[in-house]
């Protein structure tokens, strides 16, 4: 598209700043998917003049770079070949979802809803030891594959919009309350069921090993842990013993091959900004900032010394109309004084429904302006 | 009885449910709310009693540790699980106008929003202050709402969203319940609401926080003793 013929090679942009070159540069990552879907969903389009626009070419015509997470889809997991998964309408809106493996059945129960492209989970998958031990079996079987002909599909069709990218399965704790049992009962299974969980925490970890035998030899640089770490749920305790000694080993192994390795807080972080410098991390994404977060920017920065990378740090509120463009426009600057040139810009964490998207552009003025000065 | 009441305060600020639960590891192997609730009620203290100088005690002490971030959800869904077990023997005497609720609360995750940890916990603070709590789950519409008011036509509402994507519909749903009723109370909050937010859609009230709902509710005349 025109927008393109000026514009910097983004891809190689991404790089730089995650990997310290970019000598001041920095470059502007507006998280603007889940905007873009809603309205895909709700059946209302995008307003003009980006009516009818994939996803990739929004970016293009807004003139901004992207977080290429699609490249997760060039790593592929497979099952135990006797697992099997089958799925039963039980109504209109509710569907069953039961695994059968030789350690035993789970079953979970989801239901689809007018108003969300993402089902309501009605019955989690592990509710009961058994369910878990079932759980702990098939991350014992589990393999992972690279798949390099997704990876060169994806690079003829995202080119260098930016650096491709991949976020990991989450670790032990999270895993357990956003994937497997929700929070209230991965909190009871870890305090009531310690063996059990430890045992299921071993089996994902070991996983994961896996998985990075796959990604370390990939061409994918920038890593990142899809954590959505709440310090209210993922308690400073818990932290301590669970999340911080896995996700430390994990950066270890990935930066063996020289991977860049991050990771993405989206609640409450201010009990655990002390641990950032000994996470193993090359940088924190969203770490939702107030007046959303319970974090100051400026707190942000003491934590993160000279060596994190901030990605994003732009309340996702600021782009809503209830706030005027000045304070969107002061925090972008802010955030810049602050954290440059260890800084992809972004929105923490997704830009609301009703966000201007026009706002988008504004940063980018100012994105712009500060790369030109430090070019200069 | 002082010494059962007491125990059995600690025992919802610790979080032990019963004899059977490992958590908290400290108190292993110790009664907890559900045994010590029988034991009072059999030993003749009032379900009000029970409530007011021992429950709810236990509860506004978690309340206040988790307003400060000393404590975290782990440990209030604890407490609110221990005060769940002693709400069982006492639903009878709510039931027979023996003990009475402080109002009826009508919560929900707003319309397309799927996170309820935080508006469940909102649950169990507010059960834990002696409200009754009509819990509308995840993805309750405007109209859930509405019907929720017609059923509890004094009721309070609370609403949470946590997607900035999701909290837009909130508008929706605050102006609906208040065309049927201005005098209704609607209270919002979750992770991307905020004060000017709340304001612009015509809430009346934000808290960042669900003990600072039972501060405000206390304040403006019902809510938990302090303790």
């Amino acid at each position: 598209m025109a927008e393109d013929a000026h514009r910097p090679d983004w891809a190689a942009l991404h790089h730089a700043v995650l990997f310290g070159d970019s000598g001041d540069r920095i470059i502007w990552q507006p998280r603007i998917l889940c905007w873009f879907e809603d309205r895909q969903f709700s059946g209302q389009g995008l307003p003009e003049p980006y009516a009818g626009l994939s996803l990739p070419d929004l970016f293009r015509k807004l003139g901004v770079s992207a977080r290429l997470y699609e490249y997760n889809m060039c790593f592929e997991r497979a099952e135990h070949p006797a697992v099997q998964v089958r799925t039963r309408s039980l109504n209109e809106t509710d569907t069953e979802h039961t695994i059968d493996t030789p350690a035993g059945q789970q079953v979970a129960i989801t239901r689809r809803t007018s108003t969300s492209p993402h089902p309501i989970t009605l019955k989690w998958e592990v509710v009961t030891k058994d369910e878990l031990h079932v759980a702990t079996w098939r991350e014992e079987h589990a393999s992972w594959s690279w798949n390099q002909d997704r990876f060169d599909q994806l690079q003829q069709e995202l080119g260098d919009l930016g650096a491709p990218t991949m976020f990991m399965p989450r670790m032990n704790v999270q895993s357990l309350y956003i994937e497997k049992m929700g929070v209230e009962g991965g909190i009871t299974a870890i305090y009531e069921w310690p063996t059990e969980v430890d045992t299921y925490f071993r089996a994902l970890e070991e996983s994961h090993d896996r998985l990075i035998d796959v990604i370390n030899p990939c061409p994918i640089r920038a890593i990142n842990f899809g954590e959505n770490v709440h310090a209210g749920t993922l308690s400073p305790d818990l932290f301590k013993l669970y999340h911080l000694p896995a996700c430390r080993r994990r950066c270890e192994r990935l930066h063996q091959a020289g991977k860049f390795c991050s990771s993405h807080w989206d609640g409450d972080t201010r009990s655990l900004l002390a641990y950032i410098r000994e996470s193993g991390l090359d940088g924190v994404e969203a770490i939702t900032p107030e007046p959303q977060g319970d974090v100051t920017l400026e707190e942000v920065r003491e934590a993160f010394g000279d060596d994190q990378v901030l990605l994003d740090g732009i309340p996702a509120v600021y782009f809503d109309d209830v706030y005027p463009v000045d304070t969107l426009i002061d925090c972008a600057q802010r955030v810049i004084d602050l954290f440059a040139p260890r800084l992809v810009l972004g929105i923490s964490d997704e830009i609301s429904s009703s966000g201007d998207i026009e706002r988008i552009r504004r940063v980018g003025e100012i994105v712009d302006r500060f790369n030109a000065q430090a070019h200069a | 009885m002082e010494e059962l009441l007491k125990r059995l305060a600690d025992c919802i600020e610790s979080g032990k449910v019963d004899r059977e639960s490992r958590y908290p590891p400290a108190m292993a192997g110790e009664d907890g709310a559900r045994e010590l609730t029988a034991r009072a009620l059999e030993e003749g203290v009032r379900a009000e009693d029970l409530l007011n100088r021992s429950l709810l005690v236990g509860m506004h002490r978690i309340g206040e540790r988790f307003g400060r971030g000393e404590v975290y959800v782990p440990e209030i869904l604890f407490s609110a699980k221990a005060m769940t077990a002693a709400m069982e023997f006492l639903k009878p005497y709510f039931d027979s106008g023996e003990a009475q609720y402080r109002g009826t609360a009508i919560l929900g995750t707003v319309a397309g929003d799927l996170h309820d940890i935080g508006k469940n916990i909102v649950r169990m603070v507010l059960e834990g202050g002696g409200w009754r709590v009509i819990d509308l789950g995840v993805d309750a519409s405007a109209d859930a709402f509405l019907e929720a008011l017609e059923e509890h036509p004094d009721g309070i509402v609370g609403m949470s969203a946590l997607l900035t994507t999701t909290m837009v519909n909130m508008a929706d749903a605050v102006s609906k319940i208040k065309e049927r009723n201005a005098a209704t109370r609607v209270y919002v909050g979750g992770a991307p609401v905020t004060e000017p937010f709340c304001v612009k859609i015509g809430a009346d009230g934000y808290f960042p926080d669900p003990h600072g709902l039972v501060q405000h509710l206390s304040s403006v005349g019902e809510g938990p003793p302090s303790g």
